[in-house]
């Protein structure tokens, strides 16, 4: 007497002596183990698919119960791990996915979460880090003077995306620890001290060394960020959605503010209610005081439009943004600037003017 | 002594050199036997066995993956009337300008090997 036991393999049940369950587990799990999970789960569903057409064969042939004999025929028929190797020796390497993690990361833009050219979620993915982090410092950065999307620009024009999953995997590289980040910085600034010895050295290698400095203080932000990622991982979910929602309606109720204030400033120039020591009111008259307060208008709006947004992403926890809508915000943004320069340029000396008169009115 | 050790050396190294000729285009026969169109995975181990190019199926299933996994083929679930759904294996765009490039280098190196055992007889 022998004990059965009933399986399921590719979705069929077997009746399968318990011996014979026994080594065709161990064969199962011998070829799972060697080709590591992700991509052993796959392999060993083929293979048990194609068993299980072996044993339905039989099952049909009114064979009721899978014996050991069986399962080694079947074995044999497919071949064990040692004799795969035999027929492709590059399958004996069951680490190629590690040692891809373990090389150190690359910076790629991600095209997976794109704003505009996915260059924040990449640097948040070099760093380990939430791609929010990155946008927030680069809007930041864009009300001082728009230098972040001058940054910005200039990192999406040299840094090439992660066109295939091999760079994808490269893009997030290996677990970030505080250690290796020091190491990195310590090398980058090796180097550059070194780049700085030979300047000719350096013009021909121009690419090469902008591309250092201007990592250099993103380098330095990561590691900031990596120390706070570890501070707020748990807390960061739940206090994220909860700021995100405070966020949402500062940047609304800011929106609302700065229309209002702009559509008094256009419509409505002899209110009362303006307090400014510029002339504001001498100003109206001019197409210029128009174009340069619409203008100004974009500049500040579009920023906040983006903070709303990030907001929004903040809550949902999910990107929400969507590139062509971005691309046109940044158009609209960059016009904007332009026009409140020619305003400004027209309009300064009209002011300074006022103000002379209004001096010497004074005295 | 040492003339029964060269050929046994001898021996190992054509086995050898046999496998490693076979595993040098094993993707290319796996494409090509997918390029005619959905085919099943018995299926092409059945050509592949009538020119005796595998030995255990088992090679066949991480290769399959592996070609799956780099984009060059892919697989549609289809109902069938003995059991559970099967994967049927085809080409995709990329696989097929691999599988052409793989063609153009095949059909150079033939050429080249014929002149030299021409040449050499």
């Amino acid at each position: 007497m022998k004990k059965a036991i009933a399986i399921t393999l590719n979705e069929t049940i077997f009746q399968i002596a318990e011996d014979a369950y026994v080594k065709l587990d161990e064969y199962l799990q011998s070829v799972k183990e060697h080709y590591g999970v992700k991509e052993g789960e796959e392999i060993v569903f083929d293979i048990e698919a194609s068993i299980a057409e072996k044993f339905s064969q039989k099952a049909d042939k009114g064979k009721e119960i899978i014996t050991s004999e069986d399962v080694d025929e079947a074995i044999k028929v497919m071949g064990t791990v040692d004799e795969f190797e035999e027929d492709r020796e590059e399958d004996s390497n069951p680490n190629n996915e590690n040692e891809l993690i373990d090389k150190p990361r690359r910076l790629f833009r991600n095209p997976d979460d794109v704003i505009l050219g996915g260059v924040c979620s990449g640097i948040a993915a070099y760093f380990q880090t939430d791609p929010l982090f990155i946008r927030i410092l680069f809007i930041i950065l864009t009300l001082f003077w728009g230098s972040g999307i001058l940054v910005y620009l200039i990192l999406w024009a040299i840094i090439p995306p992660a066109k295939n999953s091999v760079q994808k995997l490269e893009m997030r590289g290996k677990p970030i620890n505080l250690e290796e980040i020091q190491e990195v910085v310590r090398e980058k600034s090796q180097r550059l001290k070194e780049e700085g010895k030979n300047i000719i050295e350096n013009v021909k290698r121009k690419r090469g060394a902008v591309y250092e400095i201007l990592y250099f203080p993103i380098k330095l932000l990561g590691l900031l960020f990596v120390s706070l990622k570890k501070i707020g991982q748990w807390s960061l979910p739940v206090l994220g959605i909860f700021m995100g929602i405070i966020l949402l309606v500062s940047f609304v109720a800011a929106i609302l503010g700065l229309t209002v204030s702009v559509g008094v400033l256009l419509f409505n120039i002899n209110s009362p209610y303006i307090v400014s020591n510029i002339p504001l009111a001498g100003l109206s008259g001019s197409i210029y005081y128009y174009a340069g307060m619409v203008s100004v208008y974009f500049v500040v709006l579009i920023p906040l439009i983006f903070l709303m947004m990030l907001s929004v992403t903040m809550v949902r926890r999910k990107n929400s943004f969507q590139k062509i809508f971005s691309i046109i915000l940044v158009a609209v943004w960059i016009i904007a600037v332009t026009g409140a320069s020619v305003a400004a340029i027209d309009l300064a000396p009209k002011v300074s003017a006022y103000i002379a008169q209004a001096d010497a009115e004074g005295k | 002594m040492t003339g029964n050790f060269m050929v046994k050396n001898n021996e190992i190294n054509i086995e050898n050199t046999k496998a490693q000729m076979r595993k040098g285009i094993l993707e290319f026969c796996l494409l090509l036997v997918a390029s005619r169109g959905k085919v099943y995975a018995s299926d092409i181990l059945n050509e592949l066995r009538e020119i005796n190019l595998i030995v255990v199926e088992g090679t066949m299933y991480p290769l399959l993956t592996r070609l799956k996994n780099s984009g060059l083929l892919k697989y549609d679930w289809e109902e069938s009337k003995s059991g559970p759904p099967r994967k049927y294996y085809s080409i995709t765009k990329e696989g097929k300008e691999f599988l052409n490039e793989l063609k153009k280098v095949w059909s150079g190196l033939d050429k080249s090997i014929s002149e030299l055992i021409k040449k050499f007889k």
